[in-house]
């Protein structure tokens, strides 16, 4: 008798003592909290002040948007981007579709190889490129079986391009796949019982339906791709630089904190904006406006 | 669809693509056995002079050995620290929950150099520069992230069910935690702890930025070896890494398989 009261006093505090509730859940979440706030957003803070310090607080980002330089990292970085972007959309959207006319096991097969690389390191996959792209390396060799080349392909935006779509196509292909395996086959079907041709069906029918997939993945690539520090400095030259290694020179050769700090907050809002962006894209998918 | 004649581009169409994402790892991998010291295709003769090179060097052992401890210790962190985090985000309500996961999830969306020059900023007055204890909180915050999203995909997948049970039987809300609740989610939190160890592994800018040149961690090596001259000992050092990157891989692979299967059986 005594136990079965204890429990009823028991359940009853867990359901409606929010005071108790709360504090425990502070004392959990504090360690990481506080880890998180001295480590992580204490310097997020300290950079943007930094980034309004100096003989007049918007030296910065006067400095930054007057440089010549500055400008023409940013059109590189979006340049890169863009066009790392629209690659990666225009391969991930047909392999996608290819792979509903696969056998399961074949198509399974093919999405995990194609998005195992996403676990390995950047920095490997870049690497990687260099056997292929240089002086002597696979491209040019096999070229030269043919009497062609030897090309020059490495220190130049092809290269960095090519090395960019690489790393960041499984980042297209998972929203996309998951968009182009929701669809429902028989919209197809009937929309070509009714005599619409193939073209028809992927654009008035596929396209549409997976858009919000293609809208997610374009965003994700294109964020990531902002942000690229390895690939460009590996696979590219001195004119191919983009705003990640442009940062590092004004803060380690430049030694000019306040602009550093100034392009890293210009960086972190324009990368913010697109997960906003993000959050709405994928806010309407949930509500559903399929049908 | 249709069969036959119309879908052969489609196959062959996906198959490029996934030559495309597998060959330049290929290659590398071939590579890596080269008998030459230049990048020549196809090798001029085969030989392991390059895995000799790698494990005979004190340098690029040593800069393996400290990446593989920071890996374990900033994983063990961050169970530590991410699984009670994510017992009681998961007791929150909805909307603060999503605003506290919003905030967990933002060190893996920034851009890392932006993180790694705001780290040295900061941690150049608090004297965490060029120290292995600046390496660990730095990996930290990025790693933290990973194990709250696979121990709260857990925690969700369990539902509130067994906690009312055990609590309806009369256990304390500790023990429901440790004899009921973790048990059931540790395939989660295992896989969160391998996540956090890869990224720490992985990882460049906070090491190049943090870290100076007498604590090297291996991707640090690798990426001043790429920049100073050709050097096929890199080959070596990164299918080892991809070896071992896709053997941590299948283990979280089978680990959330597992988690899946072990929450099904039960309910």
């Amino acid at each position: 008798m005594d136990e079965r009261k204890g429990v009823v006093s028991k359940t009853r505090k867990t359901s409606s003592g929010i005071g108790i509730k709360g504090s425990a859940e502070i004392l959990l979440v504090l360690p990481a909290a506080i880890a998180l706030a001295v480590f992580f957003f204490l310097p997020l803070g300290t950079l943007f002040l930094i980034s309004f310090s100096g003989k007049t607080p918007l030296i910065g980002y006067e400095k930054l948007l007057a440089s010549a330089a500055a400008l023409k990292v940013v059109t590189n970085t979006l340049f890169a981007s863009v066009t790392v972007t629209v690659l990666c959309a225009a391969t991930a959207v047909p392999f996608c579709i290819a792979l509903q006319s696969m056998s399961r096991t074949a198509a399974r097969m093919a999405l995990l190889l194609t998005t195992l690389p996403l676990w390995i390191s950047i920095l490997v996959r870049s690497y990687s490129w260099l056997y292929l792209l240089s002086q002597e390396g696979v491209i040019n060799s096999m070229a030269g079986l043919f009497g062609l080349g030897p090309y020059s392909m490495l220190f130049q935006w092809s290269a960095v391009i090519v090395g960019m779509v690489h790393i960041l196509l499984p980042f297209m292909i998972l929203p996309v796949n998951n968009a182009v395996s929701a669809l429902d086959p028989a919209l197809g079907r009937a929309a070509r019982s009714l005599g619409a041709s193939s073209s028809r069906v992927l654009l008035k029918i596929t396209l549409p339906l997976i858009a919000r997939g293609i809208a997610t993945g374009t965003l994700l690539v294109f964020v990531l791709a902002l942000g690229f520090y390895v690939t460009p400095q590996m696979l590219g030259g001195p004119p191919n630089m983009m705003l990640a290694t442009y940062i590092d020179v004004l803060m380690n050769r430049t030694l000019d904190w306040p602009r550093a700090a100034a392009a890293a907050v210009l960086l972190t809002l324009s990368v913010l904006l697109c997960f906003l962006l993000l959050s709405i894209v994928s806010e309407r998918r949930s509500t559903g406006v399929i049908g | 669809m249709q069969p036959g004649r119309s879908r052969l581009p489609a196959v062959v169409f996906a198959w490029l693509v996934v030559a495309f994402a597998l060959l330049p790892l290929g290659i590398m991998f071939m590579m890596s056995f080269s008998s030459s010291e230049f990048v020549r295709f196809p090798p001029p003769g085969y030989s392991l002079r390059w895995y000799e090179a790698y494990f005979n060097s004190g340098d690029w052992v040593e800069a393996t050995i400290r990446s593989l401890v920071l890996g374990v210790v900033v994983s063990a962190l961050s169970v530590v620290l991410g699984v009670p985090a994510s017992l009681a985000i998961d007791r929150m309500g909805g909307r603060s929950a999503n605003a506290t996961l919003a905030v967990v999830t933002l060190p893996i969306i920034l851009p890392p150099v932006v993180i790694a020059v705001a780290m040295y900023m900061t941690f150049s007055k608090l004297g965490l520069v060029g120290t292995y204890a600046g390496l660990v909180v730095g990996h930290l915050t990025l790693a933290l992230p990973f194990v709250v999203f696979t121990t709260l995909a857990s925690l969700r997948g369990l539902g509130p069910e067994y906690y009312r049970a055990g609590l309806s039987l009369g256990a304390s809300r500790t023990r429901v935690v440790m004899t009921v609740v973790l048990p059931m989610i540790r395939p989660g939190i295992l896989s969160g702890a391998l996540l956090a160890f890869l990224t720490s592994f992985d990882e460049l800018l906070i090491s190049l930025f943090i870290g100076n040149p007498t604590i090297r961690t291996l991707p640090r090596r690798m990426w001043d070896g790429v920049r100073s001259e050709f050097d096929p000992t890199i080959a070596a050092a990164s299918a080892v890494v991809v070896a071992s990157t896709l053997i941590v891989s299948l283990a979280v692979a089978g680990l959330s398989r597992l988690a899946q299967r072990r929450l099904t059986s039960r309910i």
